[in-house]
């Protein structure tokens, strides 16, 4: 096999392959798919298959040697389904063949029978308790029913639902993993993300010691997105191992497209009503928040989904009385893909169009309308660093010339309503955002506690510092302030992310990625050396965690306190244009201000960002591409030590386009992505189109 | 059935289901640089050099490419056009992730090929094809134009010996 490793090690489990795992093709290698349940529940009666040519095989739960379930943060899953199914396209079965294709025709092939259940189990309904896999009711300022009085009795009473249900691009490597067994021992290839679950899911399923599994990781590419790669992937190499310990032959599963966005990738719907009243001047007096999640069948990381998505509900903002109720349902559905790191963009953009639609009903500036509801006041149990955000939404609004185009718009669009299609002179609307970014965060009192930093100073001078691979542009990063901190030559400073038998992380690796964190501890572990360094034999080695003072910033049981590690801010302003010829949108600029702590490199910061936008914007709209000629980037450098700010783009821009588009086109977007066509709907006389503008949810 | 193609330089005889795509025959003889991407024509993971032209080998059936002239990234990487692209994009400050490098490096060729000296906005319509978020597009971009310039510069001093 052509694997390059990039290092050997004696005793190592877990190592990394230069390669992607869907090019390794091993002599004798067998091809793997899943036998998927066509229904969504049901007893099994048994699975039926034809004739199969030599050298292919069916495996299910039965040939499972040892456990058949893995059980996670407290959530059991089956490797396959055994007796009965939860959702329609759970695996039931491995089919195993040397010719891909003609595994696929097979797979067709087979016939599962089942005894079936009544009902088509539960719907998503956050009013049946039963269906609720976790919640997050919060009040401030006053309890529940104060808020509810208070906003019955406002002047002005503003209310929105808005639905969500973005997915990432599909442009990576597709999950799976190649499993080879001999000798009483597995060797899996694979780009994982949690080495210590995938090694004992695969101790477990196959009934041998953990030791005997070795994982080489191999490359990831195109884009972070985290959803369903941290957990799921650990179920698929579980399964391939069975089929690979089955029948002795190397064995690679790879998921096809289809495949990989209606089971592994798909996003998790969410729906968020928010209910406000306010002052004249714009002022949010008291404002309710009900967020319902679609988790699909299960989530292992659900419950901290909901309290990131509870915490971003108020975002930057401070209502003087408020109260949020969060809910993640259960239904028959694959496990939804849900992202840590990104679930609370969702809720953002929700927040945000709130924001404009206050504005507009108030008929004051959107920044206006933000400005005077962003102070915080000790209602709000959550405590961030805000300090900054003025100066980012006063960047953005100075450098897109906001007040003078949001105006000039909307007279514009006032103007040009009456005329006929065919008629309308350019259509322009600008739209602005603030949100923030936190990471590291601290009501997973487990994850927090897991996050360490090891540095070693060799005897010949070089520096080690042992970490989960980080991504290049954070490698860098890592070795200058090494390079720095320890007065070395860049070149003597390298990073090793080989583990030894019980010494690997115990979180996945995007627990770990936080650019602003790791190079907190990573100073802290250049200063502990350099402290020891003349009075100490080499190699000195120093590790360096979160300290009690930082794990009490947050208060789990009473959800108070500061939530993240760090927290960076940002605003967005966004314009468009209506192109005339082809009705679809043109985006004319993107200006974006981001309080990112210490700027460590701003090419890298910038170059970031702007893959970010993009990204993005591509996930707003399904059908159409929304490329900006123009991304201006403002980085406000302040304090000491960097932020992570990779995933704030996705957490301003869609509140900021929906904006744009919803004065451009004197429509209301509520709901995302937008489905292709929408500017035409918009445009065209009800008499021309009797379509409805917004198509109503299918609930 | 049997398909002829000149894969790589080398006459080579597909006998494969006319119907199954480009992409998955190469694949399966080992041609590794293309990738399976979004599987839809629109990333540029699996692109080839199909009669000098760059194209998403994933949506070309099998049929389509007899007695074509095939070349996957792995053989253009011998080439003196690859070092100059990819020095190119070195300069630029491009990394690539490895996925969709066939995409990045043979549409750069192609569209310099077509244009020679490829104005910035047909760069950028070039780019904006590219799906894989790797890469940051103003990078990418100005990479390009700086392989276009590259290219020049080559074959003037090559005309000039």
């Amino acid at each position: 096999m052509a694997t390059r490793r990039r290092r050997t090690s004696v005793g190592r489990l877990v190592d990394y392959a230069s390669s992607f795992f869907s090019d390794f093709q091993p002599e004798g290698m067998l091809h793997a798919v899943l036998i998927r349940s066509p229904i969504s529940t049901g007893r099994m009666r048994s699975v039926v298959h034809p004739q199969l040519p030599d050298g292919y095989f069916l495996y299910t739960a039965r040939d499972i040697p040892g456990k058949k379930t893995v059980s996670l943060r407290g959530t059991v899953i089956p490797i396959l389904a055994e007796e009965e199914v939860s959702y329609q396209g759970e695996p039931v079965g491995v089919l195993v063949g040397p010719d891909p294709l003609l595994l696929r025709r097979l797979a067709g092939g087979v016939v599962i029978r089942f005894h079936r259940m009544e009902g088509d189990g539960p719907s998503p309904d956050a009013e049946e308790a039963q269906n609720v896999l976790a919640s997050r009711t919060i009040a401030g300022g006053g309890d529940a029913e104060e808020a509810e009085l208070l906003f019955a009795e406002g002047d002005i009473q503003v209310e929105g639902r808005y639905s969500s249900n973005c997915c990432p691009a599909h442009c990576r490597e597709a999950a799976g993993g190649l499993a080879v067994y001999k000798d009483g021992s597995l060797v899996l290839y694979a780009p994982v993300q949690w080495f210590g679950q995938v090694r004992r899911f695969i101790a477990e399923g196959l009934g041998i010691p953990p030791q005997q599994v070795e994982i080489r990781r191999t490359l990831v590419a195109g884009g972070g997105w985290d959803g369903s790669s941290q957990w799921y992937s650990a179920i698929l190499s579980a399964q391939v191992a069975v089929a690979a310990f089955r029948c002795g032959k190397p064995v690679k599963l790879l998921l096809d497209r289809e495949e990989q966005d209606r089971y592994y990738e798909r996003p998790a719907p969410v729906v968020v009503n928010y209910r406000s009243s306010v002052d004249r001047d714009g002022r949010i007096l008291a404002m309710i928040a009900f967020i319902v999640v679609d988790a699909g069948i299960c989530n292992p990381f659900v419950d901290e989904v909901i309290d990131r998505m509870v915490v971003a509900s108020l975002g930057v903002y401070s209502p003087s009385i408020f109260k949020v109720e969060a809910y993640a349902v259960r239904s028959r559905k694959p496990p939804a893909s849900l992202s840590l790191q990104r679930m609370d963009s969702q809720i953002f953009f929700a927040l945000e169009s709130h924001l404009h639609e206050v504005a507009r009903q108030v008929e004051r500036m959107p920044h206006h309308v933000r400005l005077l509801n962003h102070s915080r006041d000790s209602g709000i149990p959550f405590r961030f660093d805000f300090a900054h955000l003025e100066r980012a939404l006063a960047s953005v609004v100075e450098r897109s010339g906001f007040q003078r185009k949001f105006w000039s718009y909307r007279l514009c669009g006032d103007d040009t309503r009456a005329r006929p299609l065919g008629a309308v002179p350019p259509l322009r609307g600008i739209g602005v955002s603030c949100a923030f970014e936190g990471s590291g965060f601290l009501g997973s009192a487990r994850s927090a506690a897991d996050l360490r930093m090891e540095l070693v100073l060799e005897k010949d001078g070089t520096v080690v510092i042992h970490s989960l691979p980080p991504s290049p542009a954070v490698g860098a990063i890592w070795t200058r302030i090494v390079s720095q901190g320890l007065d070395v030559d860049e070149s003597s400073v390298r990073i090793d992310s080989g583990f030894a038998r019980g010494g690997e992380p115990l979180r996945p690796a995007v627990f770990f990625g936080s650019v602003g964190i790791m190079v907190q501890l990573l100073r802290k572990c250049c200063s502990a050396i350099q402290r020891k360094r003349f009075q100490q034999a080499l190699p000195i080695r120093v590790v360096r965690g979160l300290t009690n003072t930082q794990r009490r910033q947050w208060n789990q049981e009473s959800f108070s306190g500061e939530p993240f590690l760090s927290t960076a801010t940002g605003a967005a302003v966004v314009e468009v244009e209506l192109d005339p010829y082809t009705y679809t949108t043109i985006i004319r600029g993107v200006w974006v201000s981001v309080e990112g702590g210490e700027i460590l490199s701003v090419d890298r910061a910038t170059s970031t960002i702007k893959t970010a936008v993009r990204e993005s914007l591509r996930e707003f709209v399904s059908l159409e591409e929304l490329d900006p000629e123009s991304i201006s980037v403002d980085l406000l450098s302040a304090g000491k030590g960097p932020k992570q700010i990779g995933g704030l783009m996705h957490s301003l821009l869609p509140g900021a386009l929906a904006a744009a588009i919803s004065q451009a086109y004197s429509m209301s977007v509520e709901s995302i992505p937008l489905e292709g066509g929408y500017v035409y709907r918009a445009l065209c006389p009800q008499e021309v189109c009797p379509m409805p503008m917004h198509e109503e949810d299918s609930e | 059935m049997k398909i002829p193609v000149m894969l790589n330089e080398v006459l080579t005889v597909l006998d494969e289901d006319p119907a199954v795509s480009l992409l998955h025959v190469l694949r399966k003889n080992g041609q590794l640089s293309a990738k399976r991407g979004c599987s839809q024509g629109h990333c540029g993971s699996c692109t080839v050099l199909i009669d000098e032209r760059a194209a998403a080998s994933c949506i070309i059936p099998l049929a389509l490419v007899r007695d074509a002239t095939i070349v996957t990234l792995e053989h253009f990487s011998k080439r003196p056009e690859y070092r100059l692209i990819m020095d190119s994009f070195s300069k630029a400050g491009v990394r690539l992730c490895g996925y969709c490098n066939a995409g990045r490096i043979l549409a750069t060729y192609s569209l310099i090929s077509a244009y020679g000296r490829p104005s910035r906005q047909q760069v950028c319509d070039m780019v904006r094809h590219l799906g894989c978020p790797c890469t940051e597009r103003d990078s990418l971009v100005q990479g390009v134009m700086y392989a276009a310039a590259a290219f020049q510069s080559d074959s003037g001093r090559r005309r000039g010996s």
